[in-house]
């Protein structure tokens, strides 16, 4: 179960240019909004002809500029999932889902939508015309109809866009069981960091076009590659470093000097330290703790996001570094007068590379 | 223009296209020395438009203090526009039936209408055409179609039905004819031999070189062909429009008209 | 004694001239509608819409070029007896001409409302264009299609220049209710005119009434509607 895609295309204002091969686990497709992810999934199904390049599902070219081979889209064997699941209004449940499946005899169309309709759960609501169910169930809908066909790869754009939040967890637990069962390749698009790590296993990182991160998940998020897999990775803290020695590095942006637990690897240009791997509240003396003062905090209902400025560091110039708190951390510390210690454990920073400066953020208030 | 006529299907295009654009380059500017200008609107039948234009070009250069203007129709419309209190100072009709009409409602000058023109009727066949050289070959099988204004409303239509009733072919032909707005379109489809036959003013056939006239209807078979003409009795250039009047009725003017196959009736 | 088959003529030449004008008129909208534009779509737009731009006098007189003796078109016709001009199948050859652009323009319109990713759904599960555009395409459209229809026949029902142009005017072969109207109204039959007009007037909001009530009900049967 394999599928490769190596293609490129060009448009006015935008350059996508895209290497992986999927497997049998669900690949996730991870980028902000206008960075080449429903283009990818578009080129693969078949939607939209690329510039260049090849695509090949299990040995079957499905598109290869120099060939000259470009399958339509109802030969590729590929099942989409739209963002707004592009259910047929004037078709009811049964019909939408039958839609593909009109060359089949009549008993194996009615044997394939009963099973896919007990896969997803919608015994019952097989007259429903779509605008008369629920969003989850339209989901359920569109990915019946898709799976009925037996792709043998799935493509997932923001399956869970359109629909409240809390909706999201019992769909998502279903939409992971679903996945399991089954046996093609599937890619799954989201600029949604946590679903991203709940649904897929491995992850491909996307800016403007590029591929800036690839791997297995927990790798891309404790160790990213590259300053921009970082800040995909949804990583604020990053610093450019200057190497002082194997063991030592001085953060330029933040102003402070670090102890690592580890050799500098070569060709490592910044340091980055996630949010809520910061400490605060502690007292006890440690390495890689400075004075702080806040420069803004920001309340969730959970969680506070406090904007800190280390202290020696003028006015303006320095960067602030983001740290996530729990509410009762928080209520703690606001009580103590500030500067607070800030602790950025040597186990949790990361060295990463990157060609291009970071942009000018800095806090200047 | 009347040379374009023998391209039709190319020129008569760029003319239907380009009408709006030529319809403003009639009129001069007026002589800066000229005394009171007077403003006088003409209502004509269609089927003078090209004559008259010619006519008061002259009279203009004699006149260049008068402005007029024209508002050429099929006399019906105009008679209906006259009626509804539409400006117009002078009205030259294609049949005395529309100037009777406004003579009886009194809204005629009195003693300004004259019967200012004559015309004839004639059979027009196709240029070249073979096997129609009288009315009675109308009836011939060769001849399949014949156009006619509708009796009705066109007065070239009224005094074809005449004649054809007079010579006893009206009922025969009957099945082959078709009917048209005005005498222009019953040339177009002359021209373009889509009917084999029409009947038309000597006047109009002249203005289409691509059809021949076949034969005149024969006398005293219809009623006379006359362009009455008359002043508007709540013109306010009255004296003006008399003056114009007079002018299409002198000797000069009949030469022009006579030129375009009008007959200028003993005065 | 009033002849009554100018309206037996009229409804027949609409109906006529609607069907002719549906298919090419369909087909037109689907090749433009959702391609990618530039200036060679622009242009055969243009071109389709231009009976709707030139004077139907006009219209009556280049078709008279196409069709008459003077045209190769006309004189095979005739050869193969099936002239047009001064006949009925002429009348709805004009009135086709005419009412093309409406049927083609809302036709288009219908179609470019309808969501593309709906087409692509249908791409991606196994479906030829032919089968996207019948069974995904045309369903969604066909309010916007009646539309069409109704604005078509409409338009036919009232054609009068382009009609008169290359059909003539032969009371019971290709005389309509506007020819009759015309005639009457220049003939100075008052009468007879507003007689006319009053059919027609009835005509016409029977007709819009009758395809607005049936395209209701349709629209409730089916159940259309946008996934909210």
């Amino acid at each position: 179960m394999t599928l490769v895609v190596d293609i490129e295309k060009r448009l006015p204002g935008f350059h996508l240019k895209v290497a992986f091969t999927a497997g049998r686990e669900t690949l996730g497709l991870l980028g902000a909004s206008g960075s080449g992810k429903t283009m990818t999934l578009r080129c693969i199904a078949g939607l939209v002809t690329p510039s260049s390049g090849r695509i090949v599902l299990n040995g079957r070219v499905l598109f290869d500029r120099e060939r000259g081979i470009n399958l339509p889209s109802r030969m590729r064997r590929i099942g989409y999932l739209f963002q707004n699941y592009a259910l047929f209004p004037h078709l009811n449940v049964m019909q939408n889902v039958m839609f593909g499946l009109q060359y089949l005899p009549r008993q194996e169309q009615a044997r394939r939508v009963a099973d896919v309709l007990a896969m997803v759960n919608l015994n019952g609501l097989e007259q429903r015309y779509p605008r008369q169910l629920s969003g989850g169930q339209q989901q359920r809908v569109a990915l019946a109809r898709a799976l009925v066909l037996e792709p043998e790869a799935l493509l997932l754009d923001e399956p869970f866009s359109a629909l409240d939040s809390q909706l999201r967890n019992q769909l998502e637990l279903q939409l992971v069981g679903t996945l399991a069962k089954y046996r093609g390749s599937s890619l799954y698009v989201t600029h949604n960091l946590e679903e991203s790590y709940r649904i897929c296993g491995d992850l491909l990182l996307l800016d403007a076009g590029r591929i800036v991160g690839a791997g297995p998940k927990d790798t891309l998020f404790r160790q990213p590659p590259t300053v921009i897999a970082a800040r995909v990775t949804g990583c604020r803290n990053l610093s450019r470093v200057r190497v002082l020695s194997s063991g030592t590095v001085e953060a330029v942006d933040w102003g402070c000097t670090l102890q690592l637990t580890a050799a500098v690897p070569p060709g490592a240009t910044h340091i980055g330290i996630r949010e809520h791997h910061l400490a605060l509240a502690d007292d006890t003396p440690a390495v890689n703790t400075f004075p702080c003062r806040p420069a803004r905090v920001t309340e969730s209902p959970h969680t506070v996001i406090l904007e800190l400025l280390l202290e020696g560091n003028g006015p303006s110039g320095a960067q602030c570094l983001y740290a996530e708190l729990d509410k009762e951390e928080w209520e703690m510390l606001r009580e103590k007068p500030s500067p607070w210690p800030l602790r950025l454990d040597p186990a949790r920073l990361f060295l990463t590379k990157s060609a291009a400066e970071i942009p000018d953020n800095n806090c200047r208030y | 223009m009347h040379r374009l006529h023998r391209y039709p299907s190319f020129f008569m295009l760029l003319l239907l296209l380009a009408a709006a654009g030529c319809a403003g380059r009639q009129a001069a500017p007026p002589a800066p020395q000229a005394p009171a200008p007077v403003s006088l609107t003409v209502s004509a039948a269609a089927s003078l438009t090209d004559v008259l234009n010619e006519l008061i070009a002259i009279y203009r250069e004699k006149n260049p203090s008068v402005k007029i203007s024209t508002n050429y129709a099929g006399s019906g419309a105009l008679q209906r526009q006259i009626e509804e209190g539409a400006p117009a100072d002078l009205f030259i009709s294609a049949a005395p039936r529309h100037m009777d009409a406004l003579q009886d409602r009194g809204l005629l000058l009195e003693n300004t209408r004259v019967d200012l023109l004559g015309n004839s009727l004639v059979l027009v066949a196709r240029e070249g055409i073979q096997g129609v050289n009288s009315f009675e070959e109308l009836a011939a099988d060769t001849v399949r179609k014949i156009a006619l204004g509708e009796p009705e409303s066109v007065p070239a239509g009224r005094y074809a039905k005449e004649t054809l009733t007079y010579l006893g072919l009206w009922d025969r032909l009957k099945p082959k004819f078709v009917f048209a707005k005005d005498v222009r379109q019953v040339l177009t489809w002359v021209e373009g031999g889509d009917a084999d036959a029409g009947l038309v003013y000597l006047t109009d056939a002249k203005t289409s070189p691509g059809v021949s006239v076949i034969a005149a209807a024969p006398s005293g078979s219809h009623k006379p062909i006359l362009y009455p003409a008359a002043v508007i009795k709540n013109s306010a250039v009255a004296d003006a429009a008399k003056d114009f009047l007079a002018f299409l009725s002198g000797t000069e003017a009949g030469a022009v008209f006579a030129r375009y196959g009008f007959t200028v009736p003993a005065r | 004694m009033l002849e009554l088959s100018p309206l037996l003529i009229s409804l027949k030449t609409a109906t006529a001239a609607t069907a002719v004008a549906f298919f090419p008129g369909i087909l037109a909208a689907r090749w433009l509608a959702h391609t990618p534009g530039g200036r060679n779509r622009a242009l055969a737009d243009g071109l389709l819409i231009m009976p709707l731009l030139l004077p139907p006098t006009v219209i009556g007189f280049l078709l008279l070029l196409v069709f008459g003796n003077r045209g190769l078109l006309g004189r095979v016709l005739t050869e193969w007896g099936m002239p047009v001009v001064f006949t009925w199948p002429g009348a709805v050859i004009a009135a086709a001409v005419v009412t093309f652009p409406l049927m083609y323009r809302t036709a288009r319109g219908a179609f470019e409302q309808v969501d593309p990713d709906l087409l692509d759904a249908a791409r991606t599960m196994g479906a030829t264009e032919w089968l996207v555009f019948r069974r995904v395409m045309l369903p969604l459209s066909w309010p916007g299609i009646t539309a069409g229809i109704i604005l078509s026949f409409a338009r036919a029902l009232g054609e009068f220049g382009a009609t008169l142009m290359l059909a003539g005017n032969i009371p019971g072969k290709t005389q309509t209710m506007p020819i009759a109207i015309y005639f009457a109204v220049e003939g100075g039959k008052r009468e007879v005119a507003l007689f006319w007009t009053l059919l027609m007037i009835a005509v016409a909001t029977f007709i819009v009434l009758a395809l607005n009530y049936w395209s209701y009900r349709r629209h409730n049967n089916v159940t259309h509607g946008r996934v909210g």
